[in-house]
């Protein structure tokens, strides 16, 4: 602890954030002293940083601290979503690591900023502070804007980049405007201010939490603000749209769980709103994704319906619903995280896996990669023994207890399941009904991709068999003190 | 009768708006419009153009103009901290330093990756 | 003259972010859409000075400060991706950006 004019710091709350930016620092300036293009090394401090920021973690599992007058908070809620947000950056960089086309042939910056914006989502995940959330998002924003872009050879990369900036910008400006009416409304930045706030609420403060709410679904891509999403995903880097599906899906759904139940405690009457964003976008999500083609189109699609389901979570806002919540967060990182890391796997360094046309078939030339896709698959639409199905359960039980719109939310959850179970089953049942395929075999093998599969398989197997690891008999989550 | 010296600047912004808004549509309801290939050339000074104004110009104008933009700004979160240098003590010293290295490695990376090059 | 309240500030900031979000909407040019952009973040920032002064609140300053200079990353960011798109293609409308269709 350090005191600084009234301002206490709390060093171990920091160190993984501390850690990580010396890796990233590190990582820009190897690539300034060497000569030749040290791909490897590069992807390596990064991973390291990656895991060196996960031992720092290791000590403040359990602790709730606040530190930065208040401002950041270090507790068991942001630490999940730290692990997640580490976790899917070390994947990134695993897949990362043999696609010479992504990173549009500057391996530093492009290692350099995915770092950056895993801190940034690691900021927002602690923020307690309009201006930390604000930061955050921003650091995580700028860092994929330019990522995005990297593919920088393809059309439909330098497409994605723009889409991503016009509208990532659009949504900051609500946030803003959002952020200082709020401001305007209870005379303060930090959450607590804003909580008081909001026992009274004012139409400035509605007007304010409805921009906000507007900026962060853009971020989430919560329907109707969900209409960049296909585009910047099919356009992405493969890698590259891995972590945005995960991280700044994770990182946004931290500071929407924060901001709602640091600001309304128990009543969530007022979140009508939200839910009714969470229902369009289950809609929206599955059936959008029936019709694709593209495989990055359909996983974006997907996404906009997974988040739809975690916003359940959120409708009992309490320990329990933030739990179910975490539970179904780190099930869906690690199915969707597996699927980019099989594409990965297909296509070695080649042209991206993509095409749904290639899978029929494929069970039979490579059926490790087969079923490893099929079991992600089947996570993602929640067939019973995989991660998916338990976290989906959990959140059925948030809904049911959270009065007519949990119920709502509910009836959706499942509408949208069952058509979702028509869009994987349609793929699994084409990759192994085919014994011929229609395209070349794909010959990728590497190290790398096959590690982040195996990884993802294993996490969502044992989630799915044995949930009781994941603590789940106690409140597994709290937002720190008050 | 106006109760506050803003809505002066009220009056003032409508009528600025009406004939604002009379100019751009009036001519429109008694004109006709025979445009020729004359007519809708770019006025150069009554010199026939010479081309076409969609040339290029080159993009180093812009990647100058955008890193002075990004490093003039960062420059600015100086003024307060030399403002508040004795109270902030050296903890702020030590925070400023910190931004200094950081700001610097990324005007290292700008540097040697050729950013700062005029080609 | 007195400070005028800052209801009065409001507005102004509001219409700012009006016409940012109708021009966003309307124009094609994503150097214009740009611009409105950043009449909407500038919206935000005259409502946080506003209320930071009515407030006697430092706190409101600082945002401003800080979307300040964000905003300027965020302008060269977004500059440079539109360069990088007009090298390629000499115009820039993003309804002709469309590779991609579904």
């Amino acid at each position: 602890m350090t005191a600084f004019a009234g301002v206490t710091i709390s060093w171990p709350a920091l160190a993984p954030i501390l850690v990580l930016t010396g890796a990233g620092l590190l990582i820009m300036l190897v690539d300034l002293v060497s000569r030749a293009t040290l791909r490897g090394l590069l992807y390596g401090i990064g991973i390291l940083g990656a895991v060196g920021a996960g031992l720092t973690m290791l000590p403040l599992y359990g602790h709730s601290v606040t530190t930065l007058a208040g401002a950041f908070a270090s507790d068991r809620f942001s630490w999940l979503f730290d692990l997640v947000l580490l976790g899917s950056l070390a994947v990134t960089l695993l897949l990362s690591s043999l696609r010479r086309a992504e990173d549009g042939g500057s391996p530093g910056a492009y290692a350099a900023l995915l770092v950056f914006a895993a801190i940034g989502g690691m900021v927002m995940a602690g923020a307690a502070n309009l201006m930390i959330i604000f930061l955050g998002l921003e650091q995580l924003s700028l860092a994929l804007y330019v990522l995005a872009g990297m593919g920088y050879p393809r059309a439909a990369s330098q497409e994605a980049a723009l889409k991503y900036v016009l509208l990532g910008s659009l949504a900051s400006a609500f946030l803003i405007f959002g952020s200082a009416l709020l401001y305007g409304s209870s005379g303060g930045l930090s959450l607590d201010a804003v909580h008081a706030a909001a026992s009274v609420p004012s139409g400035l403060f509605v007007t304010g939490l409805a921009l906000f709410v507007v900026g962060i679904g853009f971020k989430l891509a919560l329907a109707p603000f969900h209409s960049w999403v296909p585009d910047v995903y099919e356009g992405s880097p493969l890698a590259v749209t891995a972590f945005m599906a995960v991280a700044v899906k994770a990182a946004s759904l931290a500071v929407l769980a924060r901001v709602t139940y640091v600001v309304f405690g128990h009543d969530t009457s007022a979140l009508a709103p939200l839910w009714l964003l969470a229902i369009i976008s289950m809609l929206v999500g599955n059936v959008g994704a029936i019709r694709q083609r593209n495989l990055k189109r359909l996983l974006g699609y997907s996404s906009i319906a997974q988040v739809g389901y975690m916003v359940v979570g959120l409708a009992g806002v309490g320990p329990q619903g933030l739990s179910a919540l975490a539970f179904y967060l780190v099930a869906y990182a690690l199915t969707t995280l597996g699927a980019f890391a099989v594409m990965a796997l297909l296509a070695d360094g080649g042209e991206e896996y993509a095409d749904l046309g290639a899978y029929p078939g494929l069970a039979a030339r490579r059926p490790w990669p087969a079923a490893a896709m099929a079991l992600f698959f089947f996570s993602l639409a929640g067939i019973p023994a995989t991660a998916g199905f338990y976290g989906k359960l959990l959140l059925l039980a948030e809904g049911l207890a959270a009065g007519p719109w949990g119920l709502a939310l509910d009836v959706t959850l499942v509408v949208g399941t069952v058509v979702s179970l028509y869009v994987y089953g349609k793929i699994v049942w084409d990759m192994y009904s085919f014994t011929e395929p229609e395209a070349v075999v794909p010959t990728g093998n590497a190290l790398p991709s096959w590690v982040a599969v195996a990884a993802g398989a294993l996490g969502t197997l044992v989630l799915g068999l044995a949930p009781q690891l994941f603590a789940m008999s106690q409140p597994f989550l709290s937002v720190g003190p008050r | 009768m106006p109760t506050s010296p803003w809505s002066i600047i009220a009056v003032y912004f409508v009528v600025a708006l009406a004939v604002a808004g009379a100019i751009a549509v009036v001519p429109g309801i008694f004109t006709r419009k025979r445009p020729t290939k004359q007519k809708l050339e770019p006025y150069e000074c009554g010199v026939p153009p010479t081309s076409g104004l969609e040339g290029r110009f080159p993009v180093r104008f812009y990647l100058v103009a955008m890193l002075f933009v990004i490093f003039d700004v960062e420059t600015a979160a100086f003024y307060p901290w030399a403002v508040q240098l004795k109270a902030l003590g050296m903890f702020g010293f030590l925070e400023m330093v910190t931004f200094i290295v950081v700001l610097g490695v990324g005007y290292a990376y700008v540097w040697k990756k050729g950013g700062l090059s005029w080609r | 003259m007195q400070i005028p309240p800052v209801a009065d500030y409001l507005i102004v900031a509001a219409a700012l972010f009006v016409v940012g979000v109708v021009g966003f909407l309307v124009r094609r040019n994503p150097i214009t859409m740009l611009m409105a952009i950043e009449l909407m973040w500038n919206a935000g920032n005259l409502a946080f000075a506003a209320f930071a002064r009515s407030f006697g609140d430092m706190s409101g300053q600082v945002f401003v400060f800080i979307v300040i200079t964000v905003a300027a990353a965020e302008a060269a960011i977004a500059l440079a991706i539109v360069v990088m798109v007009f090298r390629r293609r000499r115009d820039a409308d993003v309804d002709d950006i469309s590779v991609m269709r579904g």
